[in-house]
């Protein structure tokens, strides 16, 4: 006699809704982990081509300052040093920014700004839903039209000499997806 | 008496377990999205010390000229870049080089 | 028997939910992946400069010792280069706990206005055995010296040659006066 009746009772009832709404919460997590990580696999593509886009700026030898002797010979190239001239040699191809991006640089704020008519990497970001901005300290070189910096040039910046030519500067670099 | 403790409400601690496990995954859910952050964290620490330590050996300033602290922060994380400086004196032996840090906490 | 069923029910959707909760949360840990490589390598070439500016000094000082120490202050090849070879490795391994070392060289070869010193350095790390980061490039210093013990003590002048920069600058005067104006 207390067995009829079990299927629809009040706890079949109550068990059904939770497992119901369970379900339910599953397959909702199910598309938002789908979405999240189709989102964040793009995300950390364009946070790869930013970062090694930006490690090559202040690198690559192409790009940056070189240093040379007295007579002229280069030595070495410098680190985190860009040359203010109007070829300055950034471009996407140097800092391996493929052509499905598109990147702009930018120097914020006071202090020594990059050539204007420079570079390569002025791309326009308003409109772009993700955009990835890494900002980068350098000192601009400004020799005139060399991006050659002589050993003695370099000396007397070392010892913080007023002769000094080279200034402290922020790069910011944003790049997203073409 | 048997039939009102039989299958009236099912039992408190299977409502209880759920309210638990459910308690305990938004928990951790929270908790990785806290994580991920802070490995972005130390990357960028990382830049930012090294840029200000190459920039501060051309510049010939300190640290704390380029806006970082000289010294390793003892009570939290932080990133140091270290640069070498030389002083040549004449004498009968080398000199140790001179350590800058540059140290960037986060 | 069927009192426990919708327990048992519950009981299960809450495994099920702790699973799929937790099997999410660990996966968005897995995909971050910084490359380490990438800044390491940015690391190790910023080191591989810093220890060419430092042995760069160390070799001026090196001359200097070797003429100071010579017990006539004059220059000999000999014994500049057996300080150079001392010096480089010695001072390699105070910087970033041995980091770079002297991969090949030094050698020095020259008269005392004309020091030519060639080495290559060399910095990395190690990620294990079957992965590493170095950086290897050879360096070329230029150096000239010049004594003048006339004066009872030995004094001694370093020109730079590649940067015309006076590192030791002793002798103010006279004949052997290499860099004072």
């Amino acid at each position: 006699m207390d067995k009829r009746g079990q299927i629809f009772s009040l706890d079949f009832l109550i068990s059904l809704i939770a497992l119901t709404l369970a379900l339910g919460l599953l397959i909702q997590f199910a598309e938002i982990k789908t979405y999240n990580e189709n989102e964040e696999l793009q995300w950390l593509e364009l946070k790869g081509v930013a970062e090694t886009a930006a490690d090559l700026l202040v690198s690559n030898p192409d790009i940056v300052c070189e240093l040379k002797d007295e007579g002229g010979s280069p030595l070495h190239s410098l680190m985190n040093c860009l040359p203010h001239i109007n070829s300055l040699r950034i471009s996407q191809q140097w800092m391996a920014i493929s052509a499905d991006y598109d990147c702009l640089i930018e120097t914020p704020g006071a202090g020594q700004q990059l050539h204007p008519q420079s570079y390569d990497c002025k791309g326009d970001p308003t409109g772009s839903e993700n955009v990835y901005s890494v900002d980068r300290k350098v000192v601009i070189f400004n020799g005139g039209n060399r991006y050659q910096i002589s050993k003695g040039e370099l000396e007397d910046c070392l010892k913080s000499d007023p002769n000094c030519k080279m200034y402290e500067q922020t790069v910011r670099l944003r790049v997203w997806k073409a | 008496m048997e039939s009102v403790r039989k299958g009236f409400i099912f039992s408190l601690d299977a409502a209880l377990a759920l309210i638990v496990v459910i308690m305990v995954g938004g928990l951790l859910v929270m908790y990785f999205q806290v994580a991920e952050p802070k490995a972005g964290a130390y990357a960028a620490s990382d830049r930012i010390a090294e840029d200000a330590a190459v920039v501060g050996f051309y510049l010939g300033k300190d640290a704390g000229q380029m806006g970082l602290s000289g010294t390793l922060p003892s009570d939290e994380f932080a990133s140091c870049s270290v640069v070498y400086g030389y002083e040549i004196r004449v004498n009968s032996t080398w000199s140790s080089p001179i350590e800058k840090k540059y140290c960037k906490g986060m | 028997m069927r009192k426990g069923i919708y327990s048992g029910v519950i009981a299960l959707t809450a495994l099920v939910l702790a699973v799929a909760i937790i099997a999410t949360a660990g996966q968005r840990i897995a995909m971050q992946g910084d490359s380490i490589y990438g800044s390491s390598m940015m690391e190790v070439k910023m080191h591989w400069q810093n220890a060419r500016y430092v042995l760069d000094k160390a070799a001026s000082d090196a001359i200097a010792d070797s003429v100071f120490g010579s017990g006539n202050c004059t220059y000999s090849t000999g014994a500049a280069r057996t300080a150079v070879s001392t010096y480089f490795p010695q001072i390699l391994n105070e910087m970033w706990e041995g980091e770079c070392i002297v991969s090949a060289g030094p050698s020095l070869s020259g008269a005392s206005g004309n020091i030519t010193i060639n080495a290559t350095i060399k910095c990395g790390k190690d990620f294990g055995a079957e992965s590493s980061v170095f950086y290897e490039k050879q360096v070329t210093f230029k150096k000239a010296v010049s004594s003048d013990s006339s004066g009872g003590s030995c004094l001694i002048d370093i020109e730079d040659m590649q940067s015309g920069v006076c590192e030791v600058d002793e002798i103010l005067s006279g004949p052997n006066n290499l860099c004072s104006q």
